[in-house]
């Protein structure tokens, strides 16, 4: 039997198709309810952030005793990369570009020594800098991500 | 809709955003196991997942829901949403059977874009004694383009003629 005799293409029904109700509204009002609600999420993101920094700092703090607690190390990568993920939607996208460069860090690194601490605490730092400021107003600092690729390359690990 | 989302912050951006698209009821799971329970109690047509930070995660669940015999419903749309971008996996996601992939972050638009070609335009399904999952191609769907490749000779005087 050759092999597109044994090939199957299904359709399946158009199970939501049915199910779906037309809106009253149209794309653009759908669009423009759903920015309404991210806007309202982004007044409450700064405390999110906050608290995700917070646990950051306290995975941070534990790793310093403890630098060969891989679940530790996990935990890290687990929270900067759920900043990477939503920090950028809500208009802290230098955080979000500084929770990449931590994750991707993260990734290549195996053990964790002080010049590896060295370059979380500074990751970490730089965030939390950044949310301070951006609560007062000011602007959001782009080079930072930058600098960490220097302080990475220098380390010899990028 | 199911969501199987291990953020509690990606949950409460989810649930609003969807139902300022219209979508009005949730099951929540925080992974792969307690997804497929929530399945098999039946009432979901649609699923957003995530890329697995931990054990099973989205690719296990959508391995689960397309590849096992026990399936309760082996054509359930499956939206993966990942941070991860990098094509090692999204080759695995695609080869575990998600119909669509969005990366973190995303924008109100891209979400109902996915939304929209699921529910307007689903992928059908390829099928081989050891091959189950939906079509991989886009943009073909319904609508007739002869010429997609823009080596093929016909596309090169098409936009020849077009130009002239």
């Amino acid at each position: 039997m050759s092999l597109s005799s044994q090939h199957r293409i299904i359709r399946p029904a158009k199970r939501l198709h049915f199910k779906a109700r037309d809106s009253d509204l149209s794309v653009s009002q759908t669009m423009a309810k759903a920015h309404r609600v991210m806007a309202a999420i982004a007044k409450i993101y700064a405390q999110w952030l906050s608290a995700d920094l917070e646990a950051l700092s306290a995975i941070q703090e534990n790793l310093h005793a403890a630098p060969n607690d891989a679940g530790g190390k996990r935990e890290l990568f687990r929270i900067a990369h759920e900043i990477k993920g939503q920090a950028g939607g809500f208009g802290y996208r230098p955080v979000a570009e500084i929770a990449a460069s931590l994750c991707q860090y993260l990734e290549k690194i195996e053990t964790l020594g002080s010049v590896q601490m060295k370059i979380i605490d500074a990751h970490i730092d730089a965030m939390r800098a950044y949310l301070e400021r951006s609560g007062e107003g000011g602007a959001g600092d782009r080079g930072t991500v930058a600098r960490l690729a220097v302080m990475i390359t220098r380390a010899g690990t990028a | 809709m199911l969501i199987l989302e291990d953020s509690a912050n990606m949950r409460r951006i989810l649930t609003p955003l969807l139902r300022s698209f219209g979508f009005e009821a949730f099951h929540y799971a925080t992974n792969s196991q307690m997804a497929l329970g929530l399945l098999r109690k039946g009432g979901i047509d649609l699923s957003i997942v995530d890329w697995p930070m931990k054990a099973q995660g989205g690719i296990d669940f959508a391995r689960m829901v397309r590849a096992e015999k026990t399936s309760p419903d082996p054509y359930l749309p499956i939206i993966l949403l990942s941070g991860f971008t990098d094509p090692e996996r999204m080759r695995i996601a695609r080869n575990m059977g998600v119909n669509e992939i969005l990366a973190k972050p995303f924008s109100p638009e891209a979400l109902y874009g996915r939304l929209t070609s699921i529910v307007r335009q689903p992928r059908p399904f390829f099928e081989t004694g050891s091959y189950f999952e939906p079509d991989r191609r886009t943009g073909t769907a319904g609508v007739a383009v002869p010429y997609r490749r823009r080596r093929d000779k016909r596309w090169l005087s098409a936009r020849k003629s077009h130009i002239a």
